[in-house]
């Protein structure tokens, strides 16, 4: 079952086509890692997938459901999709405390606050933060941040995961860890994950798929 | 979906463009659009009756030697304020960044002088201080024998007033340059056996110099346009510049309506040129090395120079704030009006509270301080509600046409204030909205006058939110208006409440704006200075003045956590 299918997507910044035509399949409970230099398109895929970005062509399948199709004009906004995403910055807010930041999707789902406690409990037990939930976030160490984006990520029980370059800004003995980690968690929730990073050391931990991307410049993608 | 409902649903997306497309047309085209109708029109403009035939004798009856008199005053004026007012707010910049000079609290004392002292109440007490005949100064030169006379109702004057008043702004467009850049740059240069000195010319002021182009042409803009000083200390003498010229034409029994209008379509075009040149020359700001990253720039060692450099900052703290003040203080104490010699002046028994207490029970300073207050809290809650909106609308979202918000939102900075307050009283005559008369009229030309300062402030700070941090918020399955409200909002409160706060202060300090919109009823604290000032109750004008400078400088001491120095400097 594909949780993932990209079909001839293309995605153009004016005159600039960063991706050309990228057509790939990720099946349910895979963990896809893109991969290549800096400026070959693999942020744009993944806005792509988020809806952070409108493809100019193509069609974009997620766990069955049309997302994006340029030639029928669907296109599903942000909010609805239903993808978890940890960005590269981790993007936390620094005006909510931990609790906050990972109860932010399911208030969204206007869930009940019973269930929200009890799901943000799990989710911060799953990242090892099982005590943060009422701290500031400003204190937090990149790790913990991380974990926390990981957490917010995962506690709406995503149809896919995005993991925008997690790593990279963390140091080397940190990423070691996290790399498993990230595996760990991933397989245990069973959920269908993207990652994307500029080295190609990571994927040797993390990635039974991984896809090379080159620069559009260079007529593949 | 069908295609009705589509078309339905885009109507409504767009509708907060056309709402504040609207307002903003209101508030900005409009009036310029009656001031450029009134200026070829053969008739007033008066309430109810627009219209009549077409001409172009107004701009042809300008074309007296009143006219080039004011035009030439005014350009002389402007350049001499602004070569003033550059070399003292750029030395008092660099002490204040760059060297170890003492006492550095008093030069960034410097920088917030304009919140609380206006340009008028600075030129009110100067006129007291340096009148050629009972100023307070030229007694005292007198009775020390000096045959010499400060007279301050002269292009000098004028010069020397701009300048001091002016100096602040161009201390705060080039401080933050001058403490933002790289120290590595100019370390390069002085292990390459570079002087401190050649340091500063080589590199230093080359790298703050698109800034400081920036400052000279806004400070240029501001003289130009400036109403209450060449109102005061120009009028005595029968000395006009152009805005003072419009005050006059509007004046005259009857007023000269039409005149006025030919005449600010000038200024507004001379002020357009001015201005566009300025954002041209900003633009190119981008390709210096002046970053925002928290450096601590090296600090020079001033050496024997230190005391000369506390002697030149304090100087000028006297020169704009304590003789001014002093002045003021004297004038309000005195029980007798009159002073015979500077013996007098430091006569402490002639000193009484009486003129305060008669100004406090007076009904016009009353109503004055009530309209003020009032008209500054609404400015302050309208405006930043607006520009919130408008910067939200320019900054996150995607639909066509929110970069001609942006445009709109920045033009007032072209429009001199008193020629908006002719283009809003017509404006006013003609909607059939009964608004002439009430505060609002003057509420919404604060408004208007301050949007750029405004929007301009809470649009910065949109563009230092990192885009992920509401990226996230969409993903995690909120609406725009939830992230907008959610995540949003709360980052940029700050900036909300410092640009309501500005929208606070230069309301109550603006005169220029509102002088062709009062009604008796609805006077404001700097009309009623204006008032006491023209019909020669000079003490009255002085207590009034000195209230309200208090009230100016509580609300920016209220404000100081909020504010930083970057915001003051407006445009």
């Amino acid at each position: 079952m594909t949780a993932i299918r990209i079909e001839n997507v293309t995605v153009r910044y004016g005159t600039v086509t960063a991706v050309r035509g990228l057509s790939l399949d990720v099946a349910r409970g895979e963990m896809l890692v893109l991969l290549g230099p800096s400026g070959c398109g693999k942020t744009s895929v993944m806005r792509g997938i988020a809806g952070l970005e409108t493809p100019a062509a193509g069609r974009i399948t997620l766990a069955d459901t049309v997302v994006f199709d340029a030639g029928r004009g669907i296109d599903v906004p942000v909010h609805r999709r239903g993808v978890g995403m940890v960005f590269q910055s981790y993007a936390i807010w620094p005006h909510k405390t931990v609790f906050q930041n990972v109860a932010f999707p399911l208030r969204m789902q206007r869930l009940p606050r019973k269930e929200i406690r009890a799901r943000v409990a799990e989710a911060l037990e799953l990242v090892g933060l099982a005590d943060f939930g009422s701290r500031g976030v400003s204190l937090l160490s990149g790790g913990q941040m991380q974990r926390v984006a990981l957490a917010r990520s995962v506690v709406m029980r995503p149809r896919v995961l995005l993991l925008d370059e997690p790593l990279s800004n963390l140091d080397a003995k940190l990423r070691d860890r996290l790399r498993f980690e990230l595996r760990e968690i991933q397989q245990h929730l069973g959920l269908t994950a993207a990652s994307l990073t500029g080295g190609a050391r990571v994927s040797v931990g993390i990635a039974p798929a991984a896809v090379h991307l080159l620069p559009a410049g260079d007529g593949a993608a | 979906m069908t295609g009705g409902t589509a078309l339905g649903a885009r109507a409504v997306r767009r509708l907060p463009l056309w709402l504040l497309l609207g307002l903003l047309g209101v508030l900005v085209i409009l009036p310029i659009g009656m001031l450029l109708y009134a200026s070829v029109l053969e008739v007033e403009p008066g309430p109810g009756s627009f219209g009549g035939g077409l001409t172009l004798e107004n701009y042809r009856e300008l074309l007296t030697p009143a006219t080039y008199l004011a035009l030439w005053n005014s350009l002389v004026v402007a350049v001499g304020g602004t070569v003033v007012a550059l070399v003292l707010g750029l030395s008092l910049a660099w002490l204040a960044a760059r060297t170890d000079v003492p006492a550095r609290w008093l030069v960034q004392l410097a920088g917030i002088v304009p919140l609380f002292v206006s340009s008028m109440v600075g030129a009110l007490a100067w006129s007291l201080l340096a009148s050629p005949r009972q100023g307070y100064l030229n007694l005292i030169l007198r009775d020390l024998g000096i045959p010499f006379t400060i007279n301050v109702y002269t292009i000098g004057g004028l010069v020397f007033v701009f300048g001091i008043y002016y100096a602040p702004y161009v201390f705060l467009l080039t401080y933050s340059g001058l403490t933002l850049i790289n120290p590595e740059l100019e370390e390069a240069a002085r292990v390459h056996c570079a002087s401190d000195r050649r340091v500063a010319t080589q590199v230093t002021f080359p790298l703050v110099s698109p800034a400081l182009l920036g400052a000279t042409l806004l400070t240029f803009a501001l003289i130009i346009e400036n109403f209450p000083v060449p109102a005061l200390l120009g009028t005595p003498s029968g000395l006009e510049t152009l805005p003072s010229l419009i005050y006059r034409l509007m004046n005259l029994a009857p007023p000269d309506a039409n005149g006025a209008a030919a005449l600010g379509t000038f200024l507004l075009v001379t002020l357009m040129l001015v201005v566009f040149a300025q954002r041209r020359m900003l633009g190119r700001r981008e390709y210096t090395t002046v970053t925002g990253k928290g450096f601590r720039p090296r600090q020079i060692r001033l050496g024997r120079l230190r005391w000369p450099a506390v002697a030149f900052c304090v100087t000028y703290v006297v020169t704009a704030i304590v003789l001014p003040f002093g002045a003021l203080l004297e004038l309000s104490l005195r029980e007798n009006v009159y002073v015979g010699g500077a013996a007098d002046l430091f006569d402490v028994s002639a000193f009484g509270l009486e003129g305060f207490q008669v100004v406090l029970g007076d009904i016009s300073f009353r109503i004055g301080l009530y309209n003020s207050l009032v008209a500054g809290l609404l400015a302050a809650i309208l405006g930043g509600a607006l520009h919130f909106v408008m910067a939200l609308v320019v900054h996150r979202s995607k639909l066509r046409g929110r970069n001609l918000i942006a445009y709109l939102g920045m033009m007032p900075v072209a429009i001199p204030a008193i020629v908006l307050g002719l283009g809003f009283l017509w404006t006013w005559y003609l909607l059939p909205v009964p608004l002439y008369g009430t505060l609002l009229i003057l509420v919404l030309a604060y408004v208007a006058r301050f949007t750029p300062q405004s929007f301009g402030s809470i649009s910065n700070s949109f563009r230092q939110i990192r885009s992920d941090l509401e990226e996230s918020a969409l993903v995690s399955g909120a609406g725009r208006s939830r992230t907008s409200l959610e995540i949003t909002v709360p980052l940029i409160r700050s900036s909300i409440v410092s640009a309501m706060l500005l929208l606070l202060i230069f309301s109550i300090r603006e005169l220029s704006a509102v002088i062709f919109l009062f009604t008796s009823d609805t006077r404001v604290l700097s009309v009623v200075i204006f008032d006491f000032w023209e019909s020669g109750v000079f003490d009255r004008a002085a207590a009034v003045s000195v209230l309200y400078s208090v009230v100016l400088a509580a609300i920016a001491l209220f404000s100081r956590r909020w504010l930083g120095v970057r915001d003051l400097s407006g445009r």
